[in-house]
């Protein structure tokens, strides 16, 4: 097994082993999960512009902007199929979500205001507010949905990230 | 956003009064420090068509503890106070805009005269009020009460709540209490800036763990975060205006120095300013007649001299005149009393049967150095004194036990003058 890093707590890690046929050589398909957070500072550039920058998750308080970055390496010998990595996270409880900064190359991302029931696209996400159903806002959303299309080849990896915000 | 919630003396009061005392909306605290946040992620995946275990990690990090305060007067404006009061009452809000339970450390400055931004400051003069206090409106109902409001324990020349942490959102209403010395003056101003600081029971908090210290305090260092501790932010925000001072409680010193950011305290301003009276005393006499030259005045009792120059020797008559006036802007004066020793010399009224009532002979006015020109009333006479109150009612009294004069002119306005008009013989 791979040691993991101590921020990370991995409940659980698939290590399928196929049998193939014909063959006494076993063939894994192994893909690990990572998750990790970092702040995101606001500071003055030289040119007196106010810039962000990632810097480790340091004295986090009330009001701090998060990044989290959850990444995904195929370590196995069979490649995974295309379209079938869905990866789902719950925005953690005490934090708000900030509007357009999930990310994730070659995925489809979706959002849910009902703990992950049903994912949808932003535009189609709807909120009852005082008895009037109106288009849901980042503070509304309670997961994200990444669905990445292209095959994942042995060796080959990606990640997908959002920031929130500590309440 | 959280409710700001109001409390008095210790936890049983928390409950008490939502926005009571209609302050501005402060920051919610946030996430309490100590909380785990935990993100927990799936991965769902196929390979040959086939589904796999799904995968699931997680990243927790704790929530660190930012200490925070606003102090922020109630006083709308200027506290007006008079010469002598006790139990004048300054009231700020302290909040705990924390994200936990903290103690608190409140220390006064007192800035002399200096105005307070956005009241209509008087000065420049300065009092200093005696025998301050800090108390909390244990009751929370804004109001000071000597007995029921609970004093603070003085730790030094600062004061402590050491006994009830206060919880996140919620304010306490505070009041420098002083009295004013009589020597006060009206326009005076005495201003006072409340400074609170987060503290672990009686001992300030003297630096975070991101180098940052409270004034005087020491052991700041910028210490890499241990995601899974509790670590302390200082997180106030500079004090909104210049004159808002800081208080080193590691020294034990105040300073009109303003509050900066992130130094674990806040402050805010508030003064008070003397309303009093001001009166002007001043007495002068004229020679009306004397046996030998006669009178000093034309018949017509006019101002215009006669020519004679009477002189005072036995028998002459004088008339004394005695003016009080209140200044500009001054404080009601009330109950006004001219008391006058007259020398054992002089006799109240005129003895002489010479002269009558009808004969006296005086000046329409009189000037006075600072007063200036005082009109004598028509019904100033020999035989009894003549009162103009400051409200302009004229009247006469008799004489009181010679020799002395005592008059109650009543109650004296910004820019009143009054005035007493009596006349003796030398005897």
């Amino acid at each position: 097994m791979r040691k993991i890093d101590m921020n990370i707590k991995m409940a659980g890690r698939a290590v399928v082993t196929l049998l193939v046929a014909l063959s006494s050589v076993q063939v894994f398909a192994d893909v690990n999960l990572n998750t990790s957070v970092q702040k995101v500072q606001t500071y003055l550039g030289d040119d007196g512009q106010q810039r962000t920058r990632l810097v480790p998750a340091i004295e986090i308080v009330p009001g701090d902007e998060l990044r989290y970055v959850i990444e995904y390496s195929n370590v196995g010998d069979l490649a995974v199929d295309p379209n079938s990595i869905v990866i789902t996270d719950p925005i953690p409880k005490d934090t708000v979500y900030v509007s357009g900064t999930a990310f994730g190359s070659g995925t489809e991302i979706s959002f849910s205001v009902d703990d992950g029931e049903r994912f949808l696209a932003e535009q189609d996400l709807r909120v009852d507010k005082n008895g009037v159903e109106t288009l849901a806002s980042p503070e509304d959303y309670t997961a994200i949905q990444w669905k990445f299309g292209p095959v994942l080849e042995p060796g080959q990896k990606g990640h997908v990230s959002f920031n929130v915000v500590l309440k | 956003m959280k409710a700001k919630i109001y409390k008095g003396f210790g936890r049983i009061f928390l409950a008490v009064a939502l926005f009571l005392f209609g302050t501005s909306a402060i920051l919610a605290a946030g996430t309490t420090s100590g909380t785990d946040v935990t993100n927990s992620v799936t991965l769902d995946y196929d390979v040959g068509s086939i589904a796999q275990t799904q995968l699931t990690t997680s990243v927790t990090f704790e929530v660190d503890r930012l200490l925070s305060i606003v102090v922020a007067t109630q006083d709308g404006d200027v506290v007006g106070v008079s010469p002598g009061q006790s139990e004048a009452i300054l009231s700020f809000d302290v909040t705990n805009t924390s994200n936990a339970d903290i103690d608190l450390l409140l220390g006064v400055v007192d800035q002399n005269a200096t105005a307070v931004t956005g009241f209509t400051n008087a000065g420049p003069t300065a009092f200093d009020g005696t025998g301050i206090k800090v108390a909390l409106d244990t009751n929370a109902n804004g109001i000071y009460e000597s007995g029921t409001d609970t004093d603070l324990t003085a730790v030094g020349n600062h004061f402590s709540l050491p006994t009830a942490l206060i919880s996140p959102d919620v304010a306490v209403r505070i009041f420098i209490v002083a009295s004013v010395p009589l020597g006060a003056g009206n326009s005076d101003q005495a201003t006072y800036s409340l400074v609170a600081a987060a503290a672990s029971g009686t001992s300030v908090i003297q630096a975070d763990t991101n180098n940052h210290t409270s004034p005087g305090g020491a052991g700041a260092t910028d210490v890499v975060d241990d995601i899974n501790a509790v670590q302390d932010v200082f997180g106030d925000n500079v004090s909104t205006n210049t004159e808002d001072g800081t208080y080193n409680f590691v020294g034990d010193v105040s300073s009109a120095t303003q509050d900066t950011n992130s130094n674990g305290q806040h402050s805010d301003t508030s003064a008070y300013v003397v309303a009093s009276a001001s009166l002007t005393l001043e007495k002068l006499v004229q020679i009306i007649w004397d046996p030998i030259n006669g009178y000093h005045f034309n018949a017509d009792n006019s101002d215009v001299l006669s020519g004679n120059n009477p002189k005072a020797i036995p028998g002459s008559i004088l008339m004394y005149v005695v003016a009080v006036e209140n200044s500009t802007g001054a404080d009601d004066a009330t109950d006004v009393t001219i008391v006058d020793d007259l020398s054992e010399d002089l006799t109240e009224g005129i003895a002489t049967t010479t002269e009558g009532v009808a004969d006296i002979l005086k000046p329409d006015n009189v000037t006075f150095a600072t007063i200036g020109v005082v009109d004598i009333p028509d019904a100033a006479d020999e035989s009894q004194l003549t009162i103009i109150d400051c409200d302009g009612t004229v009247s006469n009294a008799a004489y009181g036990a010679a020799p002395e004069v005592t008059q109650n002119i009543g109650t004296c306005s910004a820019d009143e003058t009054g005035i007493i008009v009596y006349f003796v013989t030398v005897n």
